[in-house]
């Protein structure tokens, strides 16, 4: 059932309380309540966008290079499945065998315990039946693979889900019911319960059995930091709470050319677990489109548009170069998806000491690219760059960041947030548990991309779901208190 | 006479020394993964197209 926490007099006590109504909260609360479990499931949205409630996300601040904290996630339900484009590819076994660069450790799960759950996250995400397909072929006689993977409608879950929301009996969706605290026990090793509040002053608090924190990546993290009561209680999953924030990285390699006969069509290539073992680089997407109409950015973008047009109308564009960046339309451009790597001290998500309409810290994400980032997104165009003329298909024209290591690399999000609890075998590692329980708090687990302990070179919705999906298993085999 | 030498490591010492560090300079030269294409990969690269090394002794050129 759909209740409006405003109007809500009296709340029980329920077998989990499930934080967060995006893909990972409405997946595990479904899938929990199917199984009989009692679960209130919170919203601190409504059904629909609010400049009110997205206010909370604006007021996140970015360091380092900008991950657009306030547009890039969604505060109603459904969560950033609401604005999503739908590219899905899964997690390969090699993902799972092969620790990052970086000294940290990788998956402590096996491939399978994540595979066996992708039919179902396929299902929810209404993929095509026959899987994940390439646009073209590989590129010959080298380390790039085609690309394979599939498009999502995209699935909204607040929509798709409205109606088995309403009509479970055994749930109680509470919209506009903002977490601003966890209570752990004050001896022991458990959660007593969460504090929420209203916009309108209801202040109250959630009890049950089991609590599993699904607010993204960056809420996830923030919560745990945020809550005195965990810090008192020395909770060793902390240590790693923000740490290793992870996104997926957009870099323009340069420009290319396609050989006399070869179709001028968008292609998709993949950096795979060859070239990842053989040279020591991360995984992910690189995408040749051509750019069909001048496109320009930023509170000067009308100015940039008309240069531009000047310079292309001229044919002076390769000229001007030094200058800005001229390409024309008929320009053939490489843009990337390709995996960070996870590390303990640069990119994360920190608290600050101001705080939000709820009392609750505001926080600061850091985001960088590590040395070993740098190493891979330079030695992955390069390799591409020569594979690309040894396939014949054409030529490539490296961006002069890619030769010249002193200049920096410009990179932009993808709006993947990952890692900031992430899995590990032991709490020297990482937030959470090998079942996503956090770390000396019985009864508290995570949900979402926040747990992956790498990225992958893959979109993170459909994993994520994957992870959901287990995580209400091994809950529903613990058994719940009758 | 003082010598000159006398507490700095002798003419032998420092031979080892030098060729040491050039050793080990040789080695950090080497663990160096420089990225930009070079002729080892068969490859040019001209004002950032990274060509065939052979590409100008075509009919293309």
């Amino acid at each position: 059932m759909i209740r409006d926490f405003q109007q809500v007099k009296n709340l029980s006590r329920y077998d989990v309380c499930v934080i967060g109504a995006g893909p990972a909260g409405i997946t595990l609360a479904l899938g929990l309540a199917a199984k009989g479990w009692r679960t209130a499931l919170l919203e601190a949205g409504d059904r629909e966008y609010s400049e009110r409630s997205q206010a909370i996300y604006q007021s996140a601040q970015s360091s380092g290079t900008d991950i657009y904290p306030g547009s890039t996630r969604l505060r109603y339900l459904g969560g950033t499945s609401n604005h999503w484009a739908g590219r899905c590819r899964p997690f390969e076994r090699d993902d799972f065998m092969r620790p990052p660069k970086g000294g940290l450790p990788g998956w402590p799960i096996a491939f399978e315990e994540m595979q066996r759950y992708l039919p179902e996250a396929m299902q929810i995400l209404d993929l095509p039946a026959e899987g994940f397909k390439a646009i073209n072929p590989d590129l010959l006689g080298g380390l790039f693979l085609a690309d394979h993977w599939a498009l999502s409608a995209p699935t909204r879950f607040g929509v798709k889900y409205a109606a088995a929301l309403q009509t479970s009996k055994k749930l109680d969706l509470l919209l506009n019911c903002n977490c601003v605290d966890l209570l752990h026990h004050s001896s022991g090793q458990e959660l007593d319960g969460v504090k929420v509040a209203d916009y309108n002053g209801k202040i109250a608090v959630i009890q049950a059995e089991q609590y599993v924190l699904a607010m993204g990546a960056l809420e996830n993290a923030r919560y745990l930091l945020h809550s005195d009561s965990m810090r008192a209680a020395r909770v060793p999953g902390l240590k790693w709470a923000g740490r290793s924030f992870m996104e997926h990285c957009n870099v323009g390699l340069g420009t290319f050319v396609y050989e006399e006969g070869i179709p001028e069509a968008d292609r998709q290539y993949f950096a795979g677990d060859v070239l990842a073992k053989q040279m020591g680089v991360g995984k992910g997407n690189i995408s040749l489109g051509i750019l069909q109409e001048l496109k320009s950015y930023g509170r000067t973008a009308a100015v940039k548009t008309f240069l531009k047009k000047i310079a292309c109308d001229m044919k002076i564009a390769d000229k001007v170069q030094f200058v800005a960046n001229f390409n024309c339309p008929g320009a053939g451009q490489i843009g990337t998806l390709l995996e960070q790597f996870p590390s303990y001290a640069g990119s994360r998500v920190t608290l600050l000491d101001e705080r939000d309409f709820f009392g609750v810290r505001k926080i600061k994400v850091h985001w960088e690219l590590s040395r070993e980032d740098q190493y891979s997104i330079r030695t992955i165009a390069k390799e591409f760059a020569m594979q690309f003329a040894r396939a014949g298909l054409g030529f490539v024209r490296l961006s002069d960041f890619i030769l010249d290591e002193k200049k920096p690399i410009p990179v932009t999000p993808h709006a993947h947030h990952m890692g900031t609890t992430r899995m590990a075998a032991s709490p020297d590692w990482g937030v959470v548990d090998k079942n996503c329980r956090v770390f000396g708090v019985n009864n508290l687990y995570v949900a979402g991309s926040s747990v992956f302990a790498t990225g992958g070179g893959g979109n993170p919705t459909m994993p994520l779901l994957q992870l959901s999906l287990r995580l209400a298993d091994h809950l529903h085999s613990l058994g719940r208190a009758e | 006479m003082q010598d000159r030498y006398a507490g700095s490591p002798s003419i032998g010492r420092r031979r080892w020394l030098l060729l040491g560090g050039a050793a080990l300079w040789s080695i950090a030269l080497w663990r160096r993964k420089s990225v930009a294409p070079s002729t080892a990969d068969g490859f040019l690269v001209v004002n950032g197209w990274v060509l065939p090394a052979t590409y100008f002794a075509t009919e293309r050129a």
